[in-house]
C-alpha cells in the first residue's frame, strides 16, 4: 500500500510518499507524477521520510519522472530516505544521478539560498 | 522444514507470496534487518517471471522456503519456456540521467542482495534458488 499527499508553497510541489512503492503501487504513482509534471510548478520535492520499501518498479517511476522534469527545465530533489530505501538507491547508482538531501529543509535551502 | 506455496504467475499473487515469505522468515529466525532484502529479491524475480518469462502465457509459480546451514533460502519454480533471469546483462550504472534506460535494475538488485544465486533447468521447469545469510537474533547477541 502506498499513499501520497502533496502541498505547494513558494513554487515547490512537496510530494510525500508513505508505505510501499512496489510493482502494485508504482503505476498509480507514475500517473500522479505525470500529472504533476504538466502543471505550472517547476520544482519538485519527493519526500520519502515515510516510504518503507522501494523495488525496481518504483525506481523506474522515479527515473522517468526525473527525466521528464529535466527535459522540461525543472528541478527535482529527494529527501528523507530510510536506510532500506537508501541502500536500493546506492546499489543502483541513483545516488549519483539524483539530487538527494537528508531533510526537506535542506533541499529547500539549496533552492532558495 | 520446507514450506511451499503455488499460485498463478500474475501480479495479484505478489502479496500472498510476500506474506508467505515473511512468515517463513520469522519461523526460521531470520534477522529483521535482512527481511527487506528478501522481500525485494522475491518481488524482482516474480515480476520478472510475470513480465518476461510467461509474458502472455498463463501458468503457475511455486515458491519454497527452507533453511540450508546458516542460510535462509527460497526456490522459485515455473513451467514457462527456458528462461534464465540471471543472464540479463548488467545495467550501465555510470550513464548520466538522460542516458539511463528505464528498467533492467531488478535483476541487478537481486545479484547485489542475495548471498547465493543459482539457476537450473530441470524437468521442464526453470528453477532459481536464492540464499541469504540469516544473521539470526542469536548471532547478533553473540556479536
Amino acid at each position: 500500500m502506498l499513499s501520497t499527499s502533496q502541498s505547494e508553497s513558494n513554487g515547490v510541489l512537496h510530494i510525500r510518499l508513505s508505505g510501499r512503492l512496489d510493482s502494485l503501487s508504482a503505476p498509480e504513482l507514475e500517473e500522479r507524477l505525470r500529472d504533476a509534471a504538466v502543471g505550472h510548478v517547476r520544482r519538485f520535492l519527493l519526500d520519502l521520510s515515510d516510504l518503507d520499501y522501494v523495488s525496481s518498479a518504483g525506481l523506474r517511476v522515479f527515473l522517468a519522472f526525473a527525466k521528464l522534469v529535466r527535459r522540461a527545465g525543472g528541478q527535482l530533489a529527494f529527501c528523507g530516505l530510510k536506510d532500506e530505501v537508501r541502500q536500493v538507491f546506492e546499489l543502483t547508482g541513483f545516488t549519483d544521478i539524483l539530487s538527494i538531501s537528508s531533510t526537506a529543509d535542506e533541499a529547500l535551502r539549496a533552492w532558495t539560498g | 522444514m520446507e514450506k511451499t506455496l503455488r499460485l498463478p504467475a500474475e501480479l495479484g499473487s505478489l502479496e500472498p507470496f510476500r506474506l508467505f515469505v515473511l512468515q517463513c522468515a520469522r519461523d526460521l529466525a531470520v534477522h529483521e534487518s535482512r527481511v527487506p532484502q528478501i522481500e525485494l529479491v522475491l518481488e524482482e524475480l516474480l515480476t520478472n517471471l510475470v513480465f518476461h518469462a510467461y509474458k502472455e502465457a498463463r501458468g503457475d509459480v511455486e515458491l519454497a522456503c527452507f533453511p540450508r546451514g546458516d542460510a535462509f533460502c527460497m526456490r522459485i519454480c515455473d513451467w514457462s519456456s527456458p528462461f534464465n533471469p540471471l543472464e540479463r546483462p548488467p545495467p550501465d550504472l555510470s550513464a548520466a540521467l538522460e542516458d539511463r534506460p528505464i528498467g533492467g535494475l531488478g535483476i541487478h538488485l537481486v545479484r547485489k542482495m542475495a548471498d547465493g544465486l543459482d539457476y537450473r533447468r530441470e524437468n521442464d521447469q526453470n528453477i532459481v534458488e536464492i540464499c541469504f545469510r540469516r544473521d539470526t537474533q542469536q548471532d547478533n547477541r553473540d556479536a
